[in-house]
């Protein structure tokens, strides 16, 4: 079931790329995430490596290239956040199949897809809007905000350290 | 830091500064989804743990190839963990026979996850001081290790092989009746002699040949008085004397006649000593009965090679623990040096019985069939029979075992020849 789900949001991820570039004529990108689509699900077979993890930056690496080439930013989103859900169940059925024996399989796979769709829904709204939002911004505020960012950031990865 | 924090961490960093670089606020917004899992990833992240751990065991001392069961539970006392992996440490030498040693579960407050298996050891000690367990944020992100201590240990026994009898004849023996023959005349079974009668000799003594032959003097017959002995069971430990070949450790062997020879000299109600030599000084009190055999057996479960110069040679054997002329049976594969101190032991009084697994054919049986090994295997044989010969001039009973030969067989052969 996770790994039917997984290939899904992986097909979801590449064709939305695919769309998004071919709507803005930059069939490089279409061809791009196509392949990427490919390898990607073609790695899903096999144990979680390199391939999930290289598959998963390279979905989001050409949603950031496409927003900067012009392409809507809508299909970019949608890539964005089907490859983080898609990467993440990866691991999940990863870490479920390196045990033995997983109590309440079946509920624990279900508890983790609920918060995995509410992450990324409300990742996927929120940056929906936040698309919908413009305003300008001096240098100096953008440099402050950057540098609150990079701030924050690092906060909230530091304690995963060991 | 966990690799796919590290990757979603870059990709993060990646959209932020490529959006602050290029002021395109798209980019910003492709990075929100990413930040908002990281984020509910730290948040269900663990941090103030409080687990208990408990572990019971179906057994504490078994015998080889007897499977214990062990029960472990894992028992949260702190805040809800949501993914928790329980991973049993085992030692090195156990195989499981039934059930799982890992599990994944989500662990709310008071909950408790269990690890139900049995496993298999050879001969041995076997402690589990812990278990590993990790802990997960919803996600996977944030991993945090724990060891939990949960003690317990139990114990694999040797194979004890039963023998018949064992024939010894120390010349001190215990005031106690038993079944070694003794120098004085005296109650016994076996013919000893005969005397003239004393007051108190028993009626059924009269031996009414000899008194008939002699109209004025009563004569008695006198008995081989049986008594038990001190026996010293020394086992030799050090891993100069020691050999290894595909079949296994020849210790084991040793270990295995060290066993057997402590059963039948306690059946006997012999008062039995056990001198582990090698590692260190390993010294079980002599005593008699079954409460001696749970610590002899205790003793070989234990038992460990070591490898210090200090117990090289025999010469550091504690002769003084051993009651002056009683019976010593030293269970070693012998090393040519061995000889000195053995023919001072007999020098000394102390009745001598070496049970020596052969290690030469033992060592030779792994090897691959060629002349060079031929001529090194004959070169050993030389040597070690040299040696044999050299304790059989000094009156050292000897019992030569090839170990592919069952114990049993090769001590009744050895042994019931001995000289009475």
């Amino acid at each position: 079931m996770i790994d039917v789900l997984a290939s899904g949001l992986i097909i979801g991820a590449a064709l939305a790329a695919v769309i998004g570039c071919g709507l803005n004529s930059q069939w490089l990108g279409s061809a791009v995430a196509a392949a990427v689509g490919l390898v990607w699900l073609g790695g899903q077979r096999r144990p979680v490596g390199w391939v999930v993890d290289l598959g998963f930056m390279a979905l989001v690496g050409l949603a950031g290239w496409g927003v900067w080439a012009g392409v809507a930013a809508g299909w970019m989103l949608t890539t964005t956040g089907a490859a983080l859900a898609a990467w993440d169940l990866a691991h999940f059925s990863h870490r479920l199949a390196q045990v033995e024996q997983v109590e309440n399989e079946v509920t624990m796979a279900q508890a983790h897809r609920q918060r995995l769709l509410l992450a990324v829904g409300l990742g996927w709204l929120v940056g929906g809007a936040a698309l919908l939002i413009r305003f300008e911004l001096s240098f100096g505020w953008l440099a402050g905000l950057g540098l609150l960012l990079l701030i924050g950031l690092s906060r909230l990865l530091g304690p995963g350290r060991p | 830091m966990n690799h796919r924090l590290l990757l979603l961490a870059l990709l993060i960093f990646g959209l932020v500064l490529a959006a602050l670089a290029s002021r395109t606020g798209g980019l910003l917004a492709l990075a929100i989804p990413l930040l908002l899992y990281l984020g509910a990833a730290r948040l269900s992240r663990p941090d103030r743990i409080h687990l208990t751990a408990s572990r019971n065991l179906s057994a504490t001392f078994v015998s080889a190839a007897e499977p214990v069961t062990v029960k472990l539970t894992l028992t949260n006392q702190g805040e809800a963990l949501a993914e928790v992996r329980l991973q049993e440490l085992l030692p090195a030498s156990l195989t499981v026979v039934a059930g799982q040693t890992a599990r994944l579960a989500p662990l709310p407050p008071g909950g408790s996850l269990e690890l139900d298996y049995s496993v298999r050891g050879e001969r041995g000690l076997y402690r589990f001081p812990a278990v590993r367990v990790s802990l997960n944020d919803c996600f996977g992100l944030f991993r945090r290790a724990e060891v939990v201590a949960a003690p317990g240990e139990f114990q694999v026994w040797p194979h004890v092989t039963r023998l018949r009898r064992v024939d010894i004849r120390p010349r001190q023996t215990r005031v106690y009746s038993g079944i070694i023959p003794t120098r004085p005349g005296g109650p016994g079974v076996e013919f000893f002699g005969v005397r003239e009668y004393q007051p108190g000799d028993p009626r059924r003594w009269l031996n009414s040949r000899a008194s008939a032959r002699h109209p004025q003097t009563l004569f008695v017959n006198e008995f081989e008085q049986e008594r038990v002995a001190d026996v010293g069971l020394i086992l030799d430990a050090r891993e100069q004397s020691d050999a290894r070949s595909p079949q296994g450790d020849l210790f084991e062997y040793a270990v295995r006649a060290a066993a057997a020879l402590a059963e039948v000299f306690l059946n006997s109600g012999n008062r039995v000593g056990l001198f582990i030599y090698g590692r260190s000084q390993d010294w079980t009190y002599p005593g008699y009965g079954k409460v001696q055999r749970m610590r002899l057996l205790h003793a070989l479960a234990r038992a460990e090679q070591g490898g210090g110069h200090v117990f090289e040679k025999l010469e550091h054997l504690p002769t003084r623990l051993f009651p002056a002329r009683s019976q010593l049976v030293l269970v070693s594969p012998l090393l040519l040096t061995d000889a000195e101190m053995l023919v001072k032991l007999r020098a000394r009084g102390y009745r001598l019985l070496v049970v020596s697994p052969n290690p030469v054919a033992f060592e030779a049986g792994g090897l691959a069939e060629s002349p060079a090994v031929r001529l090194a295997s004959r070169l050993a044989h030389l040597e070690r029979n040299l040696l044999l010969a050299q304790l059989r001039q000094a009156d050292i009973q000897l019992v030569d075992w090839a170990v592919d030969t069952p114990f049993e067989e090769a001590a009744q052969a050895a042994l019931s020849r001995m000289r009475r």
